[in-house]
Order: structure tokens, then C-alpha cells, then sequence
């Protein structure tokens, strides 16, 4: 039923289980050769394109288990260029895939940036082609603005703007999902463990309540993500509108499980030493990257609206 | 889909696209509880629509849970009038399936699949609602069987039902949750008195029934004497993963969509997001029960974001409406005095969360 305890996510947490989820500024996380040497960017590619074969539910699994971690790593960026390149650049140490150039992901990190944007063609630049202009999001992470200064390679085979940007939302709303069962987690286990007034705290109803709530709201994204990788596997026309589904289903549960895990760790959660902060802020951070939590509402509005009634029944039903 | 359920799905369509055409309803929210026409039942389990499911020896079709999701969505859509059936179909059938004998099997599951057979549920009293370990109805043996007295309160279609499903007290005990028994009961049984509770919209499907010394015969017991409290939390926790959890409001957001202008496209789109989640839930559900497990948090889950949704989508109706005027007869109307019954019926969403709340703290 819950693909929390599927075997991949049993060997993903195996991996990740013990590390320290506090990076070094300005540098790469340690864990990250790790999971480059396990293949994982390059799981749910198919072997004779170059990639580690598996199903893109196995990518969303280990994107998912990432982000429970608690670490910052450029799984989804790399493992979305993984799938746009197939073998080529093979040995590049980092590629990462963007839609646009205002806040482009480990930019400053990247061997090479591979741009897809929405109207442009798409492009491959070297990092010596790049200017790049630090920037981060509330987890962080680098999300650096870049202007191209030098040559660039076309790339007229890459897929569509809106496959990539399917793609990448897809895998953010499994990193919201894995950032969320952590918060999930970390929560249940200081609730149950922490006492005040004589009793663990879960003994107070509305905190029970709220724990219940936050296990309701992970159990709705997993379906969403999960009907949203079938659709990318089995049926890409249908897939930008689950995929938009899962984004909005994603953000929603990340804006209250975050909230509800702070809440009931009380001051105790705030800390920076705390690890609590390593998932409520990629929670914070991810809700609108991809595509906002706003524009895939108002992209699914506009479709029901015009296509009316019987549109949207068959694209739920499909 | 593979293409017999697609075939299904058509079949369905077409059958309530005529009968709608034909003037024989009139698509309606919350359908599966206030709208009742037995023809309209009868057409469906002619063409072996009811207990669809269940095994051919007791009159189903022994088809995937999945097949009863696209048969009871589609029917949800159309807002048809499905309320004859529904509980007998959903509900006691599987319980009798699950826990009775192989006599009372063949008594009552071929005659809901006929739709010969209409059931009410008899859980709630006046004084045990959410709390159903506390009823006080009285089932005390008798020769040959058992002799029922109590009252049961907001008893749907009592008054049109040939069988209920009784939930009783079958011997005093100082743990609440022990001792009780489900029957099953003719309604035309000596002693079985009917009043009508007519709801705030003016509408009258609850009912008050009383039992004043009901004979009922020995085999009519589902499952073991003793043992309602295991099987009635199992049978509620199954009916509670359908799609009449999530769809009651449907054809208020179909109407929305015709009339909703730009300004309501994200609220419209993040109701068109949960719902795709919900119906993910619920084929969840189906594929697990397909599986043969018991998708209890799934189907609570269900249940309690799906009866949300459902109030949502009022909400966001009511911003489309220009006039601020609601007319009380519109689909709209008809589904705000409705609206209080989707968190409270089937287990209230405090009392589900309350049941969550409970297994989380003991994971």
C-alpha cells in the first residue's frame, strides 16, 4: 500500500541513515560523490539511452528519501539532465537542467548548465560560459542568476519546455513528499518521546489531532505523486496535468505539515541545531520552485474552464 | 483503463444520459443518499450492476473492485438516482459476505443484487451517534431467535426499506465494546414502527424507527453473537473509501465550471488538484481491496479530505454566483443544506481523526 517501506526507499535511507544533513559553505555535500557512484541521477532512464535502468517511480523514491534526509544535493537537477542527455556528457562532473536564468539551481557548483527555456531554443553552456551572480532559497541552496558570456552548444533534440518543466515538477513534488515524511517523522518522535505535565505530549488531544493530520495529508501526496509518475510512464498527455496535481497536492501538505511540525515541537524546534529546519525549510523553499504552487493551480483552472466539464472528467479518470 | 472498464464506463454513461434525456431524473448533489427510485436501481442490477463484485453464487458479477470504482463514479457524475441500492450494495452486502452464514448469504445478497431487497442501516440512537459502542438496543434471546426493542434514529429510506441492519446490545457487560450483535431484520416485522425526520432543506429521508418486542429468527445473526463491535468498525472502515466521499458535490463543480470567470481560475484549479489526489486515493483503495487487504488509512483519509473537498467546492460556487442569491431549489441550493451531513455521516471527521490519532500515536 504505502510505498514508504518499498525496498529502494529501505536501501535509500540505508545510504543516507547517520549523515549529517549540515553541509560545508560553499561546497558540494559529502554524501553527494556517494550517490553519484550508486547510479542514482541516472535511475529511470533506460540502460540503452545511457542510464541505470528502473522505473521513474524508483527515481521518485530516492528523490523522495533524499529530501527525508535532510540533506541538500542536486539529485533532481542532475538526474533531470541525466534524462534529457542519456549517455552524452557522461563523465561531466555536474550538469544541471533549468527552465530559466534568474535562479538557476547549484549553478555555481555546475561543470555545465543545460537551459531549456520557453520560448528560446535549448542550449548547453560551460560553467566557463557562464557569469554567475550568487543567489539561495530559504533552505540555502544556491538558486544563482546567470548571464551566457561566452559560446554555447544548440541542443535541438532536447525535449520540449514544458516535458522538462513536467519533469522537474514531478520529481520536486516527490522531494516535497520526502521532505515532509521527515518532518513527519521528527515530529512523532518528539511527541512521543518528550514529556511535559507528566505524560508525553502526543497524550494532548489536539496534538494527537495535528500528528493525525500531518499522516493524512502524506498519505494523499503519496497517491498524487505516485498517479503522476504513471502518467509521465504510461501516457505524456496526460501527464502535465497530473504532474500539476501532485505539484499543488505537494505544496499545499508542505505549507501545513511544516507548519504543524514546528508547532508541535515548540521552541525546541527553532534552533539551528535542531535538525528539524533542514526539511521545513526545503518545504518553505520547494512549494513554488518548478512552477508555482499559484501557476499550476491557475494552468489546471484555465484547462477545466475551457475545456469544460467533460475535459476534465476524462483527464481524472484516465 | 484497459478497455472493459472503458466499455463499463460507456455503458454507464449512455444508461443515465437516457434516463436524464428521457426526463426520468433530474441530476441531483448528494444523489446517493436523497435520491430514490427503485426503477432506476432495477435498470442497473439488470444489467448486473449491484454486487458486482461478489461471487455469482449469491447473484454478483465477480468483477475487480476497480470495475465497481468506474461504475459508481460515473453514476456519482451524473448525480443519478442511486439511493435505493447504495446502502445494501456498498455496505451490508460485504459485511454479510464477509461474516455470515452461508443461509443468510443466499437469503439477503441475491436480493440486493436484484434490487428486490432495500436496506437501511440501523446504528445510531438517540443517545450513541458517534459513539456507537454505547447503543442500547436490546436484543434478548428468545426461542428460536431473539427479541428486539430500542430505537434507532437518522435512519435513511426506513421508511421505503423491505430489511435493516440492526446493530444491538446482546448482553450487558461492564466493557461497552464487548457484547453487542448484528441482525439483519424484515421491516414489516410486527413491532418495527417508522416516523418521518424531515431535514432543514424540507426533504425526508431520515427516519425515527422503533422496535417494541421484533421477533427476529436465529440465523438472521451476522457472524458471531458477541463480536458486532470487531465486525461494524471493519464493515465502516470499508465504506468509507468510496468515491461518495469526494463526489457528492460534483455536479455543483460541473455547473461551476460553465459559470466561473478568470478571476476564480486558481481557486478552480486547486479544487481540480485535490480532486485528481482524491480519485488517486480511491483507486488506491480499489487496488488494495482488489488485493485483498484493508486499505483502513487510505479509505479514512479518503473520507476526511474528501468531505472537505466537498464543502470547498460550495465555497467556491457561492464566489461565482453574481446575484447573492442562491435559490434553495438549484444544485447549489440544494447541496449548501446538504453540507452538514458530509463531515458527520459514516463517522464524524473528528471522531476519524480522532481514530488516526490514536494509531499514530502507537505506530
Amino acid at each position: 500500500m504505502s510505498t514508504e517501506n518499498s525496498l529502494i526507499t529501505r536501501v535509500a535511507a540505508d545510504v543516507l541513515s547517520g549523515v549529517d544533513p549540515e553541509a560545508p559553505a560553499d561546497a558540494l555535500h559529502p554524501v553527494w560523490p556517494t550517490l553519484v557512484e550508486l547510479g542514482w541521477p541516472q535511475v529511470g532512464v533506460p540502460e540503452e539511452r545511457g542510464g541505470a535502468g528502473g522505473s521513474l517511480h524508483d527515481l521518485v523514491e530516492l528523490v523522495a528519501a533524499t529530501a527525508a534526509s535532510g540533506v541538500s544535493v542536486p539529485l533532481l537537477e542532475v538526474a533531470v539532465s541525466r534524462w534529457v542527455l542519456g549517455a552524452e556528457l557522461a563523465d561531466a562532473p555536474l550538469v544541471v537542467t533549468t527552465t530559466g536564468l534568474e535562479a538557476v539551481p547549484w549553478a555555481r557548483h555546475a561543470s555545465h548548465v543545460l537551459v531549456r527555456p520557453e520560448r528560446e531554443p535549448a542550449f548547453l553552456a560551460e560553467r566557463g560560459a557562464l557569469e554567475v551572480v550568487p543567489g539561495e532559497n530559504l533552505a540555502g541552496e544556491p538558486r544563482d542568476a546567470v548571464r551566457v558570456t561566452g559560446a554555447t552548444t544548440a541542443l535541438p533534440d532536447a525535449p520540449s519546455h514544458e516535458e522538462v518543466l513536467a519533469r522537474a515538477a514531478l520529481l520536486k513534488a516527490a522531494a516535497l513528499l520526502g521532505a515532509a515524511r521527515g518532518a513527519y517523522r521528527h515530529t512523532r518522535e518528539h511527541v512521543t518521546q518528550r514529556e511535559q505535565f507528566g505524560r508525553p505530549l502526543v497524550a494532548l488531544k489536539p496534538v494527537a489531532s495535528s500528528l493525525a493530520e500531518m499522516r493524512v495529508h502524506l498519505v494523499a501526496t503519496e497517491a498524487a505523486v505516485a498517479r503522476a509518475a504513471r502518467g509521465h510512464e504510461e501516457d505524456p498527455d496526460r501527464a502535465l496535468a497530473a504532474t500539476a496535481a501532485a505539484k499543488v497536492t505537494a505544496a499545499r501538505t508542505a505549507t501545513s505539515v511544516a507548519r504543524a511540525a514546528h508547532q508541535l515541537h515548540g521552541a525546541m524546534g527553532v534552533t539551528r541545531e535542531h535538525p528539524l529546519h533542514h526539511v521545513t525549510r526545503k518545504l518553505w523553499a520547494w512549494r513554488d520552485e518548478s512552477g508555482t504552487e499559484r501557476s499550476w493551480s491557475a494552468r489546471l483552472g484555465r484547462a477545466a474552464l475551457t475545456g469544460g466539464e467533460a475535459a476534465l472528467w476524462d483527464h481524472l479518470t484516465a | 483503463m484497459n478497455s472493459s472498464l472503458d466499455g463499463l464506463r460507456r455503458e454507464v454513461r449512455e444508461l443515465c444520459r437516457a434516463w436524464r434525456e428521457a426526463g426520468r431524473y433530474r441530476p441531483r448533489p448528494d444523489a446517493w443518499l436523497r435520491s430514490f427510485d427503485l426503477a432506476f436501481s432495477k435498470e442497473l442490477a439488470e444489467r448486473g450492476w449491484l454486487g458486482m463484485t461478489w461471487p455469482r453464487s449469491v447473484g454478483g458479477g465477480e468483477r475487480s473492485n476497480l470495475a465497481r470504482l468506474v461504475l459508481t463514479e460515473e453514476l456519482l457524475r451524473a448525480g443519478a438516482p442511486v439511493a435505493a441500492h447504495w446502502i445494501g450494495d456498498r455496505q451490508i452486502g460485504p459485511a454479510v459476505l464477509r461474516y455470515g452464514s452461508e443461509r443468510l448469504q443466499q437469503e439477503v445478497l441475491p436480493g440486493i443484487a436484484a434490487a428486490e431487497h432495500v436496506f437501511c442501516l440501523g446504528m445510531s440512537e438517540p443517545d450513541a451517534g458517534s459513539d456507537l459502542a454505547a447503543v442500547r438496543t436490546t436484543a434478548t434471546r428468545v426461542p428460536g431467535g431473539w427479541r428486539i426493542d430500542g430505537r434507532k434514529i437518522w435512519t435513511s429510506h426506513a421508511h421505503r426499506a423491505t430489511h435493516a441492519y440492526l446493530l444491538a446490545r446482546s448482553e450487558k457487560s461492564e466493557v461497552k465494546h464487548a457484547g453487542l450483535t448484528e441482525f439483519v431484520l424484515d421491516m414489516d416485522s410486527p413491532g418495527v414502527s417508522v416516523s418521518p425526520i424531515v431535514d432543514m432543506a424540507g426533504s425526508h429521508h431520515f427516519n425515527e424507527v422503533v422496535f417494541e418486542n421484533v421477533f427476529v429468527p436465529e440465523h438472521r445473526v451476522i457472524g458471531t453473537v458477541g463480536d458486532g463491535w470487531k465486525q461494524v468498525t471493519e464493515q465502516l472502515s470499508y465504506e468509507r473509501g468510496g468515491p461518495e466521499r469526494v463526489l457528492s458535490t460534483y455536479p455543483v463543480l460541473a455547473e461551476l465550471l460553465e459559470v466561473a470567470d478568470d478571476g476564480l481560475l486558481e481557486e478552480v484549479g486547486e479544487l481540480v488538484a485535490r480532486l485528481g489526489t482524491l480519485r488517486a486515493l480511491c483507486v488506491r483503495v480499489a487496488e488494495a481491496m482488489d488485493a485483498g487487504e484493508a486499505p483502513v488509512q487510505a479509505a479514512a483519509t479518503l473520507k476526511y479530505l474528501g468531505t472537505a473537498f466537498e464543502r470547498d467546492v460550495l465555497e467556491c460556487a457561492r464566489r461565482a454566483t453574481g446575484s447573492g442569491v442562491v435559490d434553495p431549489g438549484s444544485a447549489l441550493g440544494e447541496a449548501i443544506l446538504a453540507s452538514p451531513g458530509f463531515g458527520i455521516r459514516g463517522g464524524s471527521s473528528e471522531v476519524l481523526l480522532s481514530i488516526l490519532a490514536k494509531q499514530e500515536a502507537r505506530r
